[in-house]
Order: structure tokens, then sequence, then C-alpha cells
């Protein structure tokens, strides 16, 4: 499990500052190469990301003629004396090769910016004011920390002996008060026929907060999966109970393939078999993936009863990798992030396009939209169908306007 | 001490054996019980899948929970359910639910000698020979069976394809394995399979040796009797410290990686945790082009871009890479250039022999696509899996077939090694 520690508080930042105030003052020439890292999808703050960032840079420092600084916020600062600058371009250049796949140095690559790295004399007053400014607002922590991949930065990860704690617990753990119901909204279409269906699923966060207060249960996929699972037939049963007459929009359920075999759902369909035209049972890729010819034939099963499939959790990122199109699925869900690369102008990567096109646009819906510019993108790339917090407020606006 | 594990395996009893006891046990107690063989090892082989077996023997879950039911889990994948005949609403409840399961299948719809093709109703006190000699035969059947399921516990960390056999892994259970497995020497457990290509006349050429934690000597040491590879989750959360105490094993220890090239199964959490680093720091550069970093599908697609990250940090030192745990499905989704993999390890199952035309095809043009010296067609356990990856191009292959094979040409360059020691003291 990837070890997350943060170094000693902006310490590197003050010696940093210190080196180069005495190089100001005794006037050595050096200069320094600022590698923007935060800058990247990747956190540089985690080791051993951090030290496998560094490792290029051993050869030039080895000598003394350079020096390496880790600051607090996965930036590196190299102060150089006396270095051929092919030296350092041949480490620049490995580091690049690492994360040759970040949006922003293919973007770079594209445009012939370089927003990877930033030089500074440090014989110039003006260079030298600059960095210094820099630092200071590192070290006053001033600098917004790119979000952590996966987890919360303020708990710490779930353990493997705490988790048969974890899972007695959500067994018997009140959960039908947390229950959400998201709407998936589609553009085209005004009023009443905008939502698309509505996704049924237990907010994670106060659950976490009611079976292990202080875990982070995000931070291992694999338990992660494992406490979903059960977290599916408690759903079912709870949803099972519901008076599906009742309601007007489409259902969608997230479950784990290997729920689909289980007692819990052959109940649960058997409640709702009548109404499963209104139900659409959400898989993730992940999970899809962990046996492509199981989801087939779940699949199979599902949609000869009337239901519809959906595969949750494709990022399009993943589309560059893998087609998704021979799983024949009803509708995907594309995860919106900020990761997704901003595009100047609007152009979409040909595999997304293509898949796109393959799918039918009908079929693709965007999710995690927290901002107009998620939808903004979305649109661009002719999507019409969107969930997210953003769209949450959207549709309670227009439902207080009478207008839902 | 490998001998002596294998000695120790034959002496546990099978549930075969366990049923054929009961029986006998129940001899003069016949009045009052019922059987019901349910015959899940005819049905469609996508059907009979570990959680779909398990998720049948659910079904009687109360009644076994209560003692009014003994359930065993026959070698061949069946299920057999001794009852009390007072709760035989029950176990047809129970029954009706695990048909309407398998619903789809063509046989339950069959019928032979007048009796349902899937499940078979017994009386005990009635029939009680006749299904004493059902127990008998399937005893007798699978002894020379059972050698082969114990040596295929000998594949690589794998979901077992076969029949569950023990309780599945609990978080108690898994708790306590993990910790054992961080503080033992696993020395004793790593076994190595070997990758081949075979030359024109069918001799294997060694091309290198997957070396792994044999999964039935992990758990009749330390959790006898549970299945650890019953939930992927679990098992995965697993495989996290296994790859790290082999990594540890194998770190300034040449005996391993003296004699050729060698594959590790590496979760990518582990390809960018510590113990990786200090493992890659002692190994010299030249060595690490023998090493080949197998990394599951699904860990990869988990955290896409930490497993980019990885990769690229991973082929810069020089080391290679394979992508573990595609089928012929997921064939049809991937690009292992685009993956950046320089292999792609295919996983053999009987269900891809039976494969139509156009598909078999389409498979073929996609493992053309992938590169045929970058696909290893692996579980190949017997001819059938080799020919079926031959005719479609493939020329690498791992598996107990391919094990049988090595042996089989050592002990032939053995005996013509003693034959020209004879020949040369003669002359």
């Amino acid at each position: 499990m990837p070890e997350f520690s943060v170094p000693s508080l902006q310490q590197e930042e003050h010696l940093l500052r210190d080196h180069v105030q005495r190089l100001a003052r005794t006037g050595e020439s050096a200069w320094a190469i600022y590698v923007h890292l935060s800058r990247l999808r990747i956190d540089a703050r985690r080791e051993p990301v951090r030290t496998v960032a560094a490792r290029p840079f051993d050869l030039v420092t080895r000598d003394r003629n350079a020096t390496l600084y880790m600051l607090s916020n996965g930036d590196l600062v190299l102060v150089c004396l006396d270095l051929r600058i092919e030296d350092v371009d041949s480490a620049l250049d490995t580091l690049r090769s690492l994360v040759i796949d970040d949006p922003l140095i293919v973007e770079d690559q594209q445009t012939g910016d370089d927003r990877f790295t930033s030089w500074f004399d440090l014989s110039d007053c003006g260079d030298i004011d600059e960095l210094e400014d820099k630092l200071s607002r590192l070290a006053d922590g001033a600098a917004p920390a790119l979000p952590m991949k996966r987890g919360q930065p303020d708990r710490t990860p779930l353990k493997t002996e705490e988790l048969g704690e974890v899972e007695r617990r959500l067994l018997d753990v009140r959960v039908a008060d947390l229950i959400r119901r998201q709407p998936t909204v589609d553009v085209h279409f005004p009023g009443r026929q905008t939502i698309l269906f509505r996704e049924h699923y237990v907010a994670m966060a106060e659950l976490a907060r009611r079976v292990a207060p202080g875990a982070d249960l995000l931070a291992n996929q694999w338990l992660f999966e494992y406490l979903t699972e059960i977290l599916d037939r408690r759903l079912l049963a709870i949803l099972g109970r519901t008076d599906f007459e009742a309601t007007e929009d489409p259902i969608s359920l997230n479950l784990h393939l290997s729920t689909l075999w289980s007692p819990d759902f052959q109940a649960f369909h058997q409640r709702v078999r009548s109404m499963a035209e209104g139900l659409i049972v959400e898989i993730r890729l992940v999970d899809a993936l962990s046996d492509v010819a199981e989801f087939g034939r779940a699949r199979e099963w599902l949609s000869k009863r009337g239901y519809r499939v959906l595969i949750d959790g494709v990022s399009p990122l993943a589309t560059q990798f893998l087609d998704i199109s021979p799983l024949k699925p009803h509708f995907v869900k594309l995860q919106w992030s900020r990761d997704v690369p901003t595009q100047r102008p609007a152009a979409p990567t040909p595999e997304l396009a293509a898949l796109l096109n393959r799918l039918g646009h009908d079929r693709i819906v965007l999710s995690h939209v927290d901002s107009e510019e998620a939808i903004r993108w979305g649109l661009a790339f002719g999507i019409h169908q969107f969930q997210g917090f953003f769209v949450d407020r959207l549709v309670d606006a227009m439902s207080i306007k009478g207008l839902i | 001490m490998i001998g002596a594990t294998a000695e120790a395996r034959r002496a546990m009893p099978s549930q075969d054996q366990l049923l054929l006891d009961y029986l006998r046990h129940l001899e003069s107690h016949q009045e009052g019980r019922g059987a019901i063989h349910l015959r899940l090892s005819k049905l469609q082989a996508f059907n009979r899948r570990e959680h779909h077996i398990r998720a049948a023997a659910e079904a009687f879950d109360n009644l076994v929970a209560s003692r009014d039911g003994q359930l065993f889990f026959l070698d061949n994948g069946d299920l057999l359910l001794i009852y009390a005949l007072d709760r035989h609403g029950g176990v047809e409840t129970a029954v009706q639910s695990v048909r309407y399961f398998f619903g789809d299948d063509p046989l339950l719809g069959e019928f032979q000698g007048g009796r349902h093709a899937f499940c078979r109703w017994y009386d005990i006190a009635s029939q009680f020979e006749e299904l004493v000699g059902l127990a008998q035969g399937l005893v007798d059947r699978s002894g020379p069976e059972r050698e082969e399921t114990r040596a295929v516990g000998t594949r690589p960390h794998s979901l077992q394809r076969r029949t569950p056999y023990g309780k599945p892994l609990t978080p108690g259970v898994l708790a306590r394995l993990k910790a054992a497995v961080e503080r033992t020497d696993l020395a004793n457990m790593i076994r190595r399979q070997y990758v081949c290509s075979l030359d024109g006349n069918g001799m294997p050429a060694p091309i290198f040796s997957e070396l792994f934690v044999s999964i039935p000597d992990l758990t009749e040491t330390f959790v006898p009797r549970v299945n650890i590879t019953a939930n992927r989750w679990l098992f995965r959360h697993l495989t996290e410290s296994l790859d790290r105490r082999v990594l540890s094993l194998i770190r300034g220890n040449d005996q391993f990686t003296i004699s050729g090239d060698v594959s590790l199964d590496l979760n990518v959490t582990t390809l960018l945790s510590t113990d990786f680093l200090a493992f890659d720091e002692d190994m010299p550069a030249f060595r690490r082009g023998a090493l080949l970093l197998e990394i599951n599908i699904v860990d990869a697609f988990a955290d896409l871009r930490t497993f980019l990250f990885a990769r690229n940090f991973a082929r810069q030192r020089g080391y290679r890479i394979c992508i573990d745990g595609v089928t012929g499905e997921t064939m049809t989704l991937l690009d292992r250039e685009r993956l950046g993999a320089d292999f792609l390890k295919l996983r053999w199952s009987p269900g891809l022999a039976k494969l139509p035309g156009d598909r078999c095809r389409q498979l073929g043009a996609l493992i053309g696509r992938a590169g045929v010296s970058h696909v290893i067609l692996c579980a190949c356990e017997d001819r059938q899996a080799f020919e079926f990856g031959q005719s479609l191009g493939i020329r690498y292959f791992q598996g107990r077939h391919i094990e049988n094979l090595i042996a089989e040409d050592n002990r032939r360059r053995e005996l013509l090694r003693v034959k020209l020691r004879l020949r040369n003291r003669r002359g």
C-alpha cells in the first residue's frame, strides 16, 4: 500500500531559501531549475514516488556541483553551480519520460511550451526575487495542495485487522437513511423528461463515519470492494421493500458482478421483475474486467429480463487503452475529473471520439460533474447526459421553479 | 521437504471419501433421510464457476446450519445433500431456486431414463445401495484425478477453477494469514513454472520461469481447510503481502535467478513501494532485463494513472512488463502496445476450444495484432490447450502440460546419457 509521508514542515523550503540567499551574497554564478511536479496529476508528495522522481538527479548531485531540494508540495529544485546543461537536460528527460502520459506534458509537447520546468539565474536579482517569492508562499502553506488520488489524508487507511469489525458493523448498522437518489439528466429534453434515471446509492462518507470512524475506507481498493460487496446486499434488501410503483423515474443501482449470483439478488429480482424496464444495473469497469465472460453472461441474463446494464467508472484515460464497446452496455458512465485535459480548442482525443461514435451518444453519461467546466467539456464531445453534484444543484433549482 | 508435503496432501480425505464414510455411518440409521444430487458437473462450463457453485450451496445454508442437512462438495463439482425427510419441503424450495439460477442451461430441460438430468432425488431407506454405489464410484474414479488436483494446485496463484474446497476466507482469518505471511520464511513454498516455446520436434525450450508462492502449501501450512481464493478482493489484498515476501526472498539470493530469466507477480502498489526500490537497488543493471514483472489487468485499471507511472518507471529501469489475467474475451478490449506491455498472458480454458469458427478466427486476429511473440498461453493443462494455442499462432506456453513435456524431455535426455555411458563402457 502506498505510504503517505509529509516531509518535515517546509524545512526544505527554508534550507533552499538560505542557500539562495548565500549565493546571492557571495556572487557565485549559479542557476536553479524548478521542476513543477505539483502541476502533474500524479501525487509527487507520496513516497516512494518522491524518491523515484528524485533519482534521475543522483548523477548530477553526486559530485556536489548541484544540490537537490524536495519541497513539501512535491516540487523539486535543483541548484546548480558548475554543471553542463547537457547533464541537467539528460536528468530532466529521464524524469519527463516517467510522466510522459501526463496531460500537461502531452500538451506542452504539442504547443512547445514548458510548464514543467522554470529556470532561474541566481546572479540576477529579478530571478532571485521571483524564486524567493515562490518559496515564501510555499513555506506559508499558501500553495494549494493537489487533491489526493485516493482517500482522505486526515484519516488512516483501513487496516486488515480492522476489516472484520467493520464488516460486522456494516451488517448491523442503519443504512436506510443514508440512501441518496442522484439523478442523471438529459439536456436534450426539457421539463419532466429531463430526468433519465436516479441512481440509488449509499452515502459513503457518512457510512464510513458509522462503521469505521477515523479510518479511510477508500485507501485500499480491494478492501473497499470487499466491503461494498457486502453493502450491495443491504441495499438490495432495503430497496426490495420499496414500493416501485410509486417511483416515476427509472432507478439505477451499483452492484458487483458477484452480487448478481447471490440469493439476495434473486429475492430482489422476484420482487421487482415486473418493473425490470425501469431498472438499470450499474457495474464498475474494474469489476467487469475481472471476468469479462462473466460480465457478458450477466448482461445477457439481465437484458433478457428487461433490465438495462450500465458500465460505471470509465475514465477518459482508460478509453485510450481499452475499447469497451464489445461489452455492449446499454449505458456507459464516463467519469469526469479535473484530470481530464481541457483542450484548446475543444477537440476529442481520437479514441474517445471513436468510442462515443461506436456506442452512440445516447448511451453516454458524464458523471462526477462538479462544475460548469465539466458540462461544457461534455457538450463539446456531443455528450448530453450528465450526473453529479453540480447537476443536483441545477435539478433542485428547476424543481423549485416548477420546471421539473 | 516437497516430498513430505505431498505425503501430507495425499493423507487428507476428499469430500467423496467423506460422503462414503458418512453413508456407511448411516447404514444403521437409514430411515427418515433423503438425498439430493445436484449434477453441476454436467452444466455448461461457464455455469460452473466457483461463485455459481457457492451460490447454489448457499441455498442450503439454513438446513446445514440447523443440522438437518449435510452438504458435500464432490470432487467432480457436484453437490450432494443428505437431509432429514421432514425438511423435504425446504429442500425442494432450495432446489427450485437453484434450478431457477441455472435456468438458461440446456441441462435443466434434459431427462435421462425418466429422471431429471440435473438433480436426482434419493430416499435413503429404499435406495441405500444405489447411493453407496454412486459414492463408491466417485471415490474410485477420482483417485487418480485427485493427484491431478494436487498438481493443479501448483499453478501460479490464480483463481482455482475446480470445486471450492474449504470455507471461504473471512477478514479475521485473512488478518492472521497476512500477519503469518509477513513474518515467515516462505522459501519452501516458492515454486517455479516454465514458459516455453516448442521447437520443430515438439521439444520444450524454456524462455523464462515464473516464481510464485504455492497456494495449496500456503493454505495447508497456515489456514487448512480454508479457500483463500474464494473472494477475489480479499485474495488480491493478500497478494500484496505475498509479492513483497517473494521480492525479499529473491533479493540478494541468486539461487532463484541464476538459472535464467524469471518473472514475478507484482501489484502496482508493490512496484511503487520502498521494498521494490530496495530490491531494484540491489539488482545490477544488466540483470534487470532478465526480470519480467507480471501485473494483473484488474490491478492496472484500478488506478490507471499510477499503473502508467509504475510501468514507465519499471521499463526505464530495464524490466519487462507482462499483463496477466487476460482471457479470450478480454483480448477483444485490449491493445497490448498502447498498454506498454512486453507480454500478455492469455489464460487457457476448455471453453476456448468450443468457440465457434468466427469467434476463433477473431481471437486469432487479436493475437496477431498483439504479436504472436508477445502472447503467452498459460494454464495449459493438457494437449488440447497446447494444440489450440498453436492453431492460433501462439508461440509461448505455460502450464501443467508443458511441465510434463519438460519432465519427459529430461527423462529422455537422461536415458540417452545412460545409453551413451553404457556404449562407452562396452566399447
